[in-house]
């Protein structure tokens, strides 16, 4: 029997969301072939995610809170559009509650395909108790051409609790990711989210913040480094709810070869959420004749108490910039090289240093592959 | 501190009415008939009837656009509109009937039209009333005729133009003018011809159930320069009126085009309107747009830069108060190297008015060098108002340059503390700070229109901060 059997037409899910309000299936959508054709012959990995920590940084919860957990994330803010590839998560993919407890050590998930015509749905909910500080990072990568991962990240951020997540999502040329992120941030909860998006094949990230405490802060950082081929589409909401929240969300784009990227970003300030500020930068660099890039970054205020703002920047290279560095005798080629791996580096300033390192080694590689 | 908002129909002078009195006036529903009749009442030659009826037939067909404002789009009722009402009309002042004489008077229509029009076009319902132009102008070859004349003068140069910018497939409004359009403006500028004054063209809706669907077509041949005009208001009826027209316009190598509407529509007229512009080698085309009445805008005018080095420039402003919703902004399509665009809109959303910006930028590959510039600026009064900005950048060209900024905020404490700390009430203050912030707008109208707007725009403001 087939894995899709008894799930909704990938074909129809996908015909039907193109023209949803806030996002677009633009470029996922050009290869609803080739994903229908994983999906109708794909099979269940035989091992779930891996996990590397410590078990005193990432627990399970007490099978006594256990339900209380649960409960917790039966909330709407952690609903996911009813679709392929959420009942693709419902129907075959078990639930793995986390509790990070705010040691020093960083935990790491790994969500990959190990061969192909694997099709990988993961189901992760992580918890922080309140007044923690963490920091965690998520790895999904559909390594292997002609395989698929369905991954529904759920994070909630307690009260005065603060949470560093970061999240790698890549697929090999022919794979492809389908990322979905929802957090939830209760009064004085912060969350730095560092972000990078770096398919070879078809990548899919949507994440969605829904600040419903007073104070709650969001600071995002999401690179996308797009070569070859690739596909990639994002979706990014930050939702007030509350009162003096703020979200800062940048996020820069390389799109190189024959590759296709779309951002689609909301800012919601919902009514009675006093004195917010958003503001949301999208940067992107175009670095070839046949890359495209789109944005649609998007503001819905209903409250006057707001200060909120986006700006959107899509060019090449900045010539000034490269004739200094050309002046000083570093070829065109490096020089190019050179200002789009400063770019990251300034980009990640905030992250811990070893994950820092570790996301800018992944970049630097894939910087040094693009053709310029 | 008034605790109520000043809205715009309580105070909107142009909201009064006159008896119903037309030469004709169709039932009320749209099908086939229709369609024909009106083309026969206007003795239209057999291609635009078939225009008109393909049109019909794919107005028929196409869904409601998705976007906007979906709850009023969808709670149209096209059985009940009246398409066309032909009012009696004279061709100098002294025979257009009292009437409606004294409609255009109220407006000062006549009185503007001696001081700084150099011609002038009335539209009452469905067709043009009064129509006049300066003899110099008339002399130079420069042709502004109501759109159902030209078709009988100029049927060639209509042909050739007529639905080339917008076709009648674009989108469900445009499809709905192309098959029962009416009136509207032609204007043709000779080659090197510059109308040095204003062209002007007003419309009025006064039926109750009334669709207005007028259609506009500018032709600049080469290196010539035009500024058209437009004014709207109607009267305040519980019963809302539609107007969908259509406005095309040609800038040929090296021409000028720039097109002000001041849109003052009172709140019950859904104001659907399909704008686009095609600009060819180093051409301008420039939008000012203003809308400061309607009940729902849904207007985004268009630049399509087809030569190279074309310019296009749109500004648009909005003001929303209770019960309305502007959903207006802009959209250029670089399709050709070295062209620039700017686009600037300015909202303010205040009581519980919706102020929406949707703008659209694309390059397509070897469009080589295109700079475009947006800025969305946005200005809140009052809790329950609400502002969006929805704007989509599509590059397929890595030599483009495009920056886009968008700002909400609501009147800065400061800014105010410090007008009031000089003498000025409140209301004032904001009026002085609102003013300001459109002032990008008012400074490219014409002296008579930018002090009117400055005036609108206090009577808006009235109570209106708190």
């Amino acid at each position: 029997m087939s894995l899709m059997e008894n799930n909704m037409s990938i074909q129809a899910d996908l015909e039907r969301f193109p023209t949803r309000l806030h996002e677009d299936w633009r470029y996922f959508r050009m290869k609803k072939d080739e994903l229908k054709k994983i999906l109708d012959k794909g099979q269940l990995p035989q091992s779930g995610s891996r996990a590397s920590f410590a078990d005193a940084a990432l627990r399970h919860p007490e099978s006594a809170s256990r339900k209380e957990a649960e409960a917790l994330f039966r909330h709407n803010a952690f609903r996911f559009q009813e679709d392929t590839f959420s009942g693709l998560v419902q129907d075959y993919a078990t639930p793995d509650i986390l509790v990070l407890q705010g040691t020093s050590e960083v935990p790491e998930i790994v969500i990959a395909t190990e061969k192909g015509r694997e099709v990988h749905p993961a189901d992760v909910r992580i918890l922080l108790n309140p007044g923690v500080t963490a920091e965690l990072t998520v790895q999904v990568d559909a390594a292997v051409a002609d395989s698929f991962i369905s991954a529904e990240i759920r994070v909630y951020i307690p009260e005065n609790a603060s949470l560093k997540l970061n999240l790698s999502s890549s697929a090999a040329e022919g794979a492809f990711a389908m990322v979905r992120t929802r957090v939830r941030l209760a009064e004085n909860a912060k969350l730095l989210f560092s972000n990078l998006q770096a398919p070879a094949g078809h990548v899919r990230s949507e994440a969605h913040f829904d600040l419903s405490g007073k104070d709650a802060g969001l600071k995002l950082h999401q690179a996308v480094i797009a070569g070859g081929s690739a596909i990639n589409d994002t979706v990014l909401k930050a939702i007030h709810s509350a009162p003096k929240t703020t979200s800062d969300m940048h996020t820069i784009t390389y799109a190189a070869g024959k590759s296709r990227s779309s951002l689609n970003g909301l800012i919601h300030v919902k009514p009675g959420s006093e004195d917010v500020g958003a503001y949301q930068q999208a940067k992107n660099y175009i670095l070839s004749p046949k890359a495209f890039s789109v944005g649609y970054p998007q503001l819905e205020i209903e409250n006057q108490n707001v200060s909120c703002s986006h700006g959107t920047t899509m060019h090449s290279f900045d010539e000034n910039q490269l004739f200094y560095l050309n002046a000083r005798g570093i070829p065109s080629e490096q020089a190019k090289r050179m200002i789009l791996k400063g770019n990251l580096d300034y980009f990640f300033r905030r992250m811990n240093e070893p994950q820092k390192k570790q996301f800018l080694k992944k970049s630097y590689a894939i910087i040094d592959a693009l053709s310029i | 501190m008034k605790d109520n908002f000043t809205t715009i129909n309580e105070d909107y002078k142009y909201g009064f009415s006159n008896p119903e009195d037309y030469l004709y006036k169709a039932p009320a529903g749209l099908n086939e008939d229709v369609v024909r009749a009106i083309s026969a009442m206007k003795h239209e030659p057999e291609w635009m009837l078939e225009f008109r009826l393909k049109s019909y037939k794919k107005f028929m067909e196409m869904p409601m656009p998705w976007w906007g404002n979906q709850e009023i789009i969808n709670a149209i009722d096209f059985s009940k509109i009246h398409y066309f009402v032909k009012a009696k009309g004279g061709t100098t002042w002294d025979d257009v009937p009292t009437d409606i004489k004294d409609t255009f008077e109220k407006l000062g229509i006549p009185e503007a039209e001696r001081k700084f029009l150099g011609g002038v076009t009335a539209q009452y319902e469905s067709e043009v009333v009064y129509h006049s132009m300066k003899k110099e102008f008339a002399d130079q070859g420069i042709v502004f005729l109501d759109m159902d004349s030209a078709l009988k003068e100029y049927p060639e140069l209509v042909k050739r133009y007529f639905g080339t910018v917008i076709p009648f497939t674009d989108n469900k409004f445009a499809a709905l003018n192309s098959a029962v359009w009416s009136g509207g403006s032609f204007i043709y500028v000779p080659k090197g011809t510059r109308v040095d004054t204003p062209l002007q063209a007003y419309f009025r809706i006064n039926a109750k159930n009334m669709g207005q669907f007028e259609r506009t077509l500018i032709i600049a041949d080469e290196a010539s320069d035009v500024h058209y005009i437009e004014g709207c208001t109607a009267p305040s009826y519980s019963a809302d009126s539609l107007h969908a027209a259509v406005v095309e316009l040609v800038a040929l190598d090296g021409a000028k085009i720039r097109y002000s509407t001041i849109q003052n529509w009172s709140n019950n007229v859904l104001n659907l309107v399909t704008k686009r512009a095609a600009a060819y080698r180093n051409a301008v085309v420039e939008w000012v747009d203003g809308n400061i009445g309607s009940k729902l805008t849904m207007k985004y005018p268009a630049v399509l830069l087809k030569g190279e080095g074309a310019h296009g420039e749109i500004l648009t402003v909005a003001m929303a108060g209770n019960g309305q919703h502007q959903d207006s902004g802009a959209k250029v399509f670089h399709l050709a190297s070295n062209t620039t665009s700017r686009i600037i809109s300015k909202s303010i959303s205040k009581g519980k008015g919706r102020a929406s910006y949707r703008g659209w930028v694309k390059t397509i590959p070897g469009a080589e060098n295109c700079v475009s510039d947006v800025r969305c600026d946005a200005l809140m009064f009052g809790d329950e108002s609400r502002s969006d900005t929805y704007p989509r950048m599509e590059i397929y060209e890595p030599s483009t340059k495009l920056t886009h900024e968008a700002t909400v905020s609501r009147v800065q404490d400061d800014q105010l503390f410090y007008l009031m700390n000089r003498g000025l009430s409140e209301t004032e203050a904001s009026s002085l700070i609102v003013n300001g912030f459109l002032e990008p707008f008012t400074k490219e109208l014409p002296m008579e229109y930018a002090v009117e707007l400055n005036r609108l725009v206090a009577l808006e403001m009235d109570g209106s901060i708190g």
